[in-house]
């Protein structure tokens, strides 16, 4: 068996990979990615990717924040990391199908290029056979396969993509491999990598930074400050600095706004370990992984003690023990919410260690040469278990996230009514609301009538309700924030750190009406021009009954509904119209 | 300047094919259109594959680091180039993407050295 069929083999297995995706049950468009109805409903960053990747894909323009996630404010400036976003919108922008399947597509395209991207590095530093292993246990984890699927997070992912890759650029250059005008063109590349991460989630390059500084530094003086350590610096700043000027003004009103010194400060709370938060998966490997792993930390003591790495490979291996002490450095008190994720970011550098034990048994069984001719058969019976033991699992797992879905057909039905038939600046007011905010699908300002887990504004209306008691106004909570500083967003830019900036709200109906409130707000049901309710399988139904026919008596109007939602109408001729609304 | 010889053009055919297969596959396997399907894989093919893979010729990689590396870097440049055109004032339309994409492409050929 030759190393191209090898290559094959991997190829086929790359192949169940992405197929395997294609053919799960999603439960919402049922595989058929044509659909305008998002395929999976599970996590809330996945809801704030897509609405973000709309609105960019509708306006055609990234600057902005879409108004429904700002309570109405019209081109308020964005300081969400949007890079993300805009390579959803723009790669969508090719194709016929909408923004709703394709965030969750690039998610999983990200994953697996993640994978690739450690392949091809580990088959160039190493050789075929540990890259084929180590990349086959990578892409098939018993569990938990696509964390960022399950739990958000996706920003991460693509954020750590560009770790290999500077990783290998950087070697590549200081190990003098490239050429003046090469090592030209990726420093350049680099700042584009550190950019993207910068734009996208940049917790990871933070994390990184001091990895790379020290390659830098290390190689800076082994070839005595040769001309690619400046190359490297120059031009790699030169394309990274004009984006963080631009983007780092803007973050600092928001993300940032503390500084850098105390938002790294958030970070360390040294004395007792950090806690996983609860809705996480336990990111470790299963006990079978841990044996072999096991064994590869012998195979790597091995090597070591025989001064068998090269130089490039002892900076791979320092990359793989630099993540895993990130990963596991919430036991020294750092915040487990930003470094554990490392460890699901990073398992295609962490498969390496069980794939060097099973290299370490590989090279045990093979020393006879014998039997040497079957060594290819070997590693193909290796990657067939891998698969076979691996992916049933993995599906099955996905198949729980996919049935683990919070909404239904019906409860999206009425979201993309008020999308498809209601004036862009309307607002509405979702009384039994949706968990983890599924209303910003409907692309409207909106208030939720029950946001977990605060149950204030549930239990002021509930029990009014329940008790037939119809108050001229609801208690909610506003959808999403976004703030750049207290309760205002940036509306102008008149300097690098100097803007301009909008409040919420700030229209004389609207203060007429209610104090807006962060946390809860009592608002007329009149200034709403839309209000929506679940009327049939809420522990609430005699309740919500109560409510539509008080509204009908009361001259609202009801406008849609189907076997579970309603959607009524407000009648504003009675009450005074909306004039002055931003 | 050096234009990509047939060798170097092969990867990007098979990949094509490849990528044509798959949308052929994912139309029998699910409800999805082919014109859906297809879209989607001349994207990945356009957006993803081909910016990268030009600027990686100008790399002694082999071709599945071309098309590995590449697409990871094309998944980079092109969003940073479009939000940069985007701060100026100009609107991310298709027409301005498929721009710089080739406008991209056409750079990394112009740069390759002979």
């Amino acid at each position: 068996m030759s190393i191209s069929k090898e290559s094959f083999f991997i190829a086929i297995v790359i192949f169940f990979a992405v197929s395997g995706l294609v053919v799960r049950n999603f439960p919402f468009n049922q595989g058929n990615i044509d659909k305008d109805m998002p395929p999976i409903i599970t996590s809330f960053d996945l809801f704030a990717g897509t609405s973000y990747a709309k609105y960019i894909y509708d306006s055609e323009d990234a600057r902005y924040n879409p108004p429904y996630r700002v309570m109405g404010v019209e081109k308020s400036l964005t300081i969400q990391p949007v890079f993300y976003f805009l390579l959803i919108a723009s790669f969508t922008k090719l194709t016929s199908i909408p923004v709703y399947q394709t965030t969750p597509f690039i998610t999983h395209f990200i994953s697996v290029l993640l994978v690739m991207s450690v392949f091809v590095i580990v088959r160039r530093l190493f050789n075929l056979k540990l890259a084929l292993v180590s990349s086959a246990i990578a892409l098939f984890p018993e569990s938990k396969w696509l964390f960022q699927l399950f739990i958000g997070f996706q920003y991460d992912q693509y954020s750590f993509l560009f770790v290999p890759l500077i990783f290998f650029l950087l070697i590549n250059i200081f190990c003098k491999e490239f050429t003046t005008r090469q090592v030209i063109i990726s420093s350049v590349m680099i700042g584009f990598f550190g950019i993207s991460q910068w734009l996208s989630h940049f917790v990871e390059l933070f994390l990184y930074l001091p990895f790379f500084a020290l390659i830098i530094i290390y190689f800076a003086f082994r070839n005595k400050f040769s001309k690619e350590y400046f190359i490297v610096c120059f031009f790699a700043l030169l394309v990274f600095l004009p984006f963080f000027l631009y983007f780092y003004p803007m973050t600092k009103e928001g993300h940032l706004s503390a500084g850098f010194s105390e938002n790294i400060k958030e970070l360390f709370h040294f004395g007792k370990p950090s806690p996983y938060p609860s809705y996480w998966p336990e990111p470790r490997f299963n006990s079978i992984l841990n044996i072999l792993s096991v064994l590869g930390i012998v195979y790597l003591a091995f090597k070591t003690a025989k001064s068998e790495w090269s130089i490039k490979q002892k900076l791979f291996l320092l990359l793989m023990i630099y993540i895993m002490m990130i990963g596991f450095s919430n036991y020294i008190g750092v915040d487990a919410n930003r470094v554990s994720r490392q460890l699901f970011n990073g398992l295609s550098f962490l498969a390496l260690l069980p794939a060097m034990g099973i290299l370490l048994v590989y090279s045990v069984i093979f020393s006879n040469q014998k039997i040497k001719k079957f060594s290819s058969i070997f590693i193909i019976l290796v990657l067939t278990v891998i698969f076979f033991y691996s992916a049933p699992k993995t599906y099955a797992s996905l198949a729980n996230i996919d049935i683990n879905s919070f909404v239904d057909d019906a409860k999206w039905e009425s979201i993309k009514w008020i999308r498809d038939n209601t004036a862009q600046n309307s607002t509405v007011f979702y009384l039994n609301g949706f968990f983890h905010e599924f209303s910003m699908f409907g692309e409207r300002p909106f208030m939720e009538g029950i946001v977990l887990p605060t149950p204030e504004s549930a239990q002021y209306n509930f029990q009014n309700l329940c008790s037939k008691k119809f108050s001229e106004k609801f208690a909610g909570h506003w959808g999403n924030g976004e703030f750049a500083g207290k309760r205002r967003y940036l509306k102008n830019r008149n300097g690098i750190f100097n803007f301009s900036y909008i409040y919420p709200f700030d229209y004389a109906e609207a203060k007429k009406s209610f104090d807006y409130n962060e946390t809860m707000s009592l608002v007329p049901l009149r200034f709403f021009d839309y209000a929506v309710v679940q009327y049939k399988g809420s522990q609430f139904d005699n309740c919500i009954a109560f409510f539509l026919n008080e509204s009908l008596n009361l001259g609202h109007v009801l406008v849609w509904n189907n076997q579970e939602m309603a959607i009524i109408k407000i009648n504003k001729s009675s009450t005074g119209s909306k004039e002055g609304k931003q | 300047m050096k234009l990509p010889d047939k060798r170097e053009m092969k990867p990007l055919g098979i990949s094509f094919l490849v990528l044509f297969l798959l949308a052929v596959i994912g139309t029998i396997f699910t409800s999805t259109s082919f014109i859906g399907m297809l879209s989607l894989s001349f994207a990945v093919f356009f957006y993803f594959l081909m910016p990268g893979y030009f600027a990686m010729l100008n790399f002694d990689f082999d071709a599945l680091e071309r098309i590995i590396l590449g697409m990871a870097a094309s998944s980079a440049i092109i969003p940073v180039f479009l939000y940069a055109i985007n701060i100026i004032g100009f609107k991310i339309t298709t027409t301005m993407i498929i721009s710089s994409i080739l406008l991209f492409i056409s750079l990394s050929v112009l740069i390759r050295e002979k």
